[in-house]
């Protein structure tokens, strides 16, 4: 899926909707967001009043690990001293960050650039420890950005709301309504049953 | 007639225009120094104008009519959430104040929504106290002519709402203007069809002053408020030590003194005139709704029966 192949805000109010297309597109590039969604639809109608949205996410890199980027090992020549050897620099700051909350930033050497020890007692169990930490979760870190991004977009007075997320082949599906009325999400034709249908349009349109 | 006029040059020698403003008869109202460059606010004597102009011209600077100088006009912001702040409403502010006008941001605490919004006493209240308000709102056609606008209808002072589709003004019976094209944004209004709004905006309050103007002088009042101002600062030492950038606001009838009510209404109540009259004789002294300032509301001739 390309990011944002499918993007439509539709209303009665022709005028409010290229103009809210225009805030939505400056509020998901402002939080850096819009590679991540590959389909979104948004359905508002000031009449009842309603705020609809139905975003299908690309799929995001699975987390790093410290063993995707880093060798790590006991040192041979000292018995409390576990070597990680970077091999991409991208991550090493947040490394080091998190090394030096795990350890304490005393026990963090960086003798070389490429080259980080950790003093620490049980050096095989701290070495496998280390191997596993997960430096960045990228699924994590969209779905934040999208959330901030989606909170400078409803209407600021929709404070009911109401949404569900769902794993699909696709990707993950996110589905949002807001109003400032109550929202009742088992009442058969209701704003969530709109969106249902909107989201099941969006999951199947051919592009 | 005094004539609202904005000089921006260097700092170098601008005390020429200040002295000469002041010798003719005029009001310097701010001056603002930015660097090695300064915009000095100010009323002229209309025949003067011209004689002001080329003492400016000597200097370098430039003179041009700034027809909101002497206002102070509300920016009334639906909420103080990035929904409505900082795009729109603080460029419309920062168009106005080219133009010479003193704004103020007015964030109300419930003004969002559609049947939810409303406005509540003391927020009306403080907006009152301006000579205008804009409103800046959204792009919903049905929002603004069916709802946004009926929360506004109670206040006394004039208000133009600015929005994003095309509203007749017969739509909305109790504003004053209704200027189309400035909705709801989230980026600066750079482009040039955003700037021609802004302008339209501009010309849409300069327009409803200089008619308040006119209407003034048929009735005018006891004294002008940028004397009183002058006269403020002359008098009441503590005026020095306030830090605001305008410490007496200048409105079109009265004015905004930025000291607490309590400890100074009547030191401003008994500010004196060379004719003999203290200013409590020619105008109310009330407490604001904004902080804790005072309000001077200056009566017109008809009421008092002198100008000053």
């Amino acid at each position: 899926m390309e990011p944002l192949e499918v993007f439509t805000v539709t209303s009665p109010d022709e005028y409010g909707a290229m103009k809210y297309k225009e805030i939505i597109s400056d509020s998901l590039s402002d939080m850096n967001v819009s590679r991540a969604v590959g389909r979104l639809r948004v359905h508002i109608e000031p009449g009842e009043p309603v705020f609809i949205l139905c975003a299908i996410f690309r799929k995001t890199l699975p987390p790093i690990k410290v063993s995707d980027f880093a060798e790590v090992a006991p040192n041979l020549r000292k018995d409390d001293v576990v070597d990680i050897e970077i091999e991409a620099e991208t991550h090493v700051a947040m490394l080091l960050q998190m090394l030096a909350e795990r350890y304490g930033r005393g026990n963090i050497a960086q003798p070389e650039r490429q080259i980080i020890q950790v003093s620490t007692g049980d050096v095989i169990k701290e070495s496998e420890a280390i191997k596993d930490l997960t430096i960045l979760e990228p699924k994590k870190d969209i779905n934040e950005r999208f959330l901030g991004a989606l909170a400078r977009i409803i209407p600021e007075g929709f404070k009911v709301n109401y949404h569900t997320t769902a794993e699909t082949q696709q990707g993950e599906e996110f589905m949002f309504v807001a109003s400032e009325e109550p929202i009742h999400p088992t009442h058969e034709g209701g704003w969530v049953d709109q969106a249902i249908v909107l989201m099941k349009e969006l999951r199947e349109m051919v592009v | 007639m005094l004539e609202p006029v904005m000089y921006e040059g260097g700092v170098y020698k601008h005390e020429i225009i200040v002295e000469l403003v002041e010798d003719l008869g005029g009001y310097i109202l701010q001056v603002n120094v930015m660097q090695s460059e300064v915009v000095i606010m100010m009323m002229v004597p209309h025949e003067d104008v011209e004689l002001v102009s080329a003492t400016s011209k000597k200097l370098l600077g430039a003179l041009t009519r700034a027809p909101l100088t002497g206002t102070e006009i509300a920016v009334v912001a639906p909420s103080l959430a990035y929904q409505h702040l900082p795009h729109q409403a603080c460029d419309v502010a920062e168009f106005l104040r080219r133009k010479g006008a003193n704004t103020n941001m007015v964030g109300l605490a419930r003004g969002y929504g559609k049947r939810v919004c409303q406005l509540n006493a003391r927020e009306r209240a403080v907006i009152n106290e301006h000579d205008i308000a804009v409103i800046p709102l959204g792009n919903f056609e049905d929002c603004i002519k069916n709802y946004k606008v009926q929360i506004f209808k109670n206040l006394e002072i004039p208000f133009i709402i600015t929005g994003g589709p095309d509203i007749d003004l017969k739509d909305l019976p109790y504003a004053l203007k209704y200027v189309g094209g400035l909705g709801r944004i989230t980026h600066r209004l750079r482009e040039e069809k955003d700037l021609e709004k802004m302008d339209l905006m501009v010309d849409a309050v300069a327009e409803y002053v200089d008619g308040a103007r006119r209407e003034l002088d048929m009735d005018p009042l006891s004294v002008t408020p940028a004397r009183v101002m002058q006269l403020i600062e002359d008098q009441i030492p503590a005026i020095q030590h306030n830090i605001s950038p305008t410490a007496v606001t200048v409105q079109l009838r009265g004015l905004r003194v930025k000291l607490p009510y309590d400890e100074f209404h009547e030191e401003v109540g008994n500010v004196k005139f060379d004719e003999g009259v203290v200013l409590s004789d020619i105008a109310d002294i009330v407490k604001s709704s904004m902080r804790n300032y005072i309000l001077v509301k200056i009566r017109p001739k008809s009421e008092t029966n002198i100008v000053i």
